[in-house]
């Protein structure tokens, strides 16, 4: 009796992992989410020249990020910019830029920030990079972690150099950078 | 038990004015096998005033309902048989605590617990949990009578462990988002039951870990892209509230088994979310070197509920 009695209790040990993490792969990328969000509200607070206003509304990503461009795509479905649409686009090498809306460098890629400053000068492009300190090297937004908290840092100088004008509750809810 | 029916079926006769009577009929119908005609006998038995006060007619009747019940109604997890059995092993225990009858009378009942923890356990799903709430319940009432010292503590444990899985399950299938966080609740009020007992239950700190985390990454999926930016904020307050909740539990899952493949890949992700890349890689590199070492172990899935089967108990009181 009790060897049966055994045999219950340890098929019963046996379930033990009752909650699976919720991601398939190794981990879950909740960073691209927030930067998603974000992204998605410059275009609402950031207003581009009137000539910007028509046709698809490009965001390209410099380099590697494939987990920000995975959610980029996915907000590409179901939102628009007033009346444009996404266009989401892998950029290999800066020699492929070609005036996007915004241009998203992550930290990899980041060496390449300033060729994209001079390629870019004067054009209305939103430069997004995500490395310590490059808002005082040329990109208008960047990304930054305070604590545990993904924030960003806003140049607004080196945004109206691109003609684009910054809502005043973007400023607010920015770190700002001169 | 031939025995003991012999020894009563003597004490009967000796007893007895007209020297057969109900209960002895019952008896010799008992011993015959004819189980159908010993009900009968022992119910009218139980009703009669020369009877009713004796304790062997509670043990028999309990006796008889018990084999009634092994005979047809052993895979019925509510069997009313069952139930009136212990309902007159109980009242024979009652009559005479301490008698003839008693030993044999809690050997029956502890048989009879049994097989209800059996069925207890082998109803952990989301359909059938009740019942193996309800049958759990009941094996503990009918062994606290049998052994009123009877210490549950590593058998709540493994309740409590089974029956957070089975709400796991339901959370992570149901369609009904409140359903689904009602019964996330509910297994996290479990799984914290488990570490008052048992702190170092591993499989609760790991299951802790991961619902807090989850919760965290499930509000970030299920933010809406134009999510405001004000409200993006106290959003990211409340997910890494979350993740550092989570934290601890994943910790001590991590230091009472750092080879555990699956506390490895939650520390990672878990330290990602914090945004603490230099320790999540820390952790990625020892996933690397236990996978290096050969462990197979698969990545965390949706554990399927292994209710043991076809569990056969011999009966004590044969």
């Amino acid at each position: 009796m009790r060897r049966l009695l055994s045999i219950v209790l340890i098929s019963v040990l046996t379930i033990s992992t009752a909650f699976s993490p919720a991601y398939d792969s190794q981990k879950v990328d909740t960073n691209a989410k927030i930067k998603a969000v974000y992204i998605y509200n410059f275009t609402k607070y950031i207003e581009w020249p009137s000539d910007s206003k028509s046709g698809e509304f490009t965001i390209g990503i410099l380099g590697d990020n494939d987990a920000l461009f995975s959610e980029l795509d996915k907000m590409s479905k179901v939102k628009k910019v007033s009346n444009q649409s996404f266009a989401i686009k892998k950029i290999e090498s800066i020699n492929d830029v070609k005036n996007p809306h915004i241009l998203y460098i992550p930290d990899a890629s980041s060496t390449q920030l300033n060729q994209a400053v001079s390629k870019l000068k004067g054009k209305s492009t939103l430069i997004v990079t995500e490395k310590p300190g490059l808002a005082k090297q040329g990109s208008a937004i960047n990304f930054i972690f305070e604590g545990n908290k993904q924030k960003f840092e806003l140049n607004k100088s080196i945004a109206e150099s691109h003609n684009l004008k910054v809502a005043s509750t973007l400023e607010d809810l920015a770190v700002l950078v001169n | 038990m031939k025995k003991l029916i012999y020894i009563a079926l003597l004490l009967l006769f000796g007893n007895s004015l007209i020297g057969q009577n109900k209960l002895t009929n019952a008896l010799y119908s008992l011993k015959n096998n004819e189980l159908d005609k010993a009900k009968l006998l022992i119910d009218a038995a139980a009703e009669d005033t020369l009877f009713q006060d004796k304790a062997a007619t509670w043990y028999y009747r309990g006796f008889i309902y018990k084999n009634l019940f092994k005979e047809n109604e052993s895979s019925n997890k509510q069997s009313p048989l069952r139930s009136k059995s212990i309902e007159y092993f109980k009242k024979s225990l009652e009559i005479e605590p301490e008698g003839t009858y008693a030993e044999s009378t809690k050997k029956g009942m502890t048989f009879l617990a049994q097989t209800i923890y059996n069925h207890s356990a082998t109803s952990f799903d989301p359909e059938n949990y009740e019942l193996a709430i309800s049958n759990y319940e009941l094996y503990k009432e009918v062994m606290s009578i049998v052994e009123p010292e009877s210490d549950f503590k590593s058998k709540d444990v493994m309740f409590n462990l089974a029956l957070a899985t089975t709400y796991g399950r339901i959370a992570e299938e149901d369609e009904d988002s409140t359903k689904r966080a009602t019964f996330t609740d509910k297994a996290k009020e479990l799984y914290e039951e488990v570490l008052k007992m048992d702190p170092n239950n591993i499989s609760a700190n790991y299951n802790l870990g991961i619902i807090y985390y989850n919760e965290g990454v499930e509000i970030v999926n299920n933010m809406d892209y134009s999510l405001d930016l004000f409200e993006l904020n106290a959003v990211q307050d409340r997910i890494i509230e979350l993740f550092k909740e989570s934290l601890p539990y994943m910790k001590k899952a991590y230091e009472l088994n750092p080879k555990r493949r699956e506390t490895l890949i939650g520390l990672q992700g878990i330290y990602f979310s914090l945004n603490d890349i230099e320790k999540s890689e820390a952790f990625k590199k020892e996933l690397e070197a236990l996978d290096n070492e050969g462990n197979t172990a698969t990545t965390p899935t949706k554990q399927s509920q292994e209710a043991p089967q076809d569990t056969k108990l011999q009966d004590e009181a044969k």
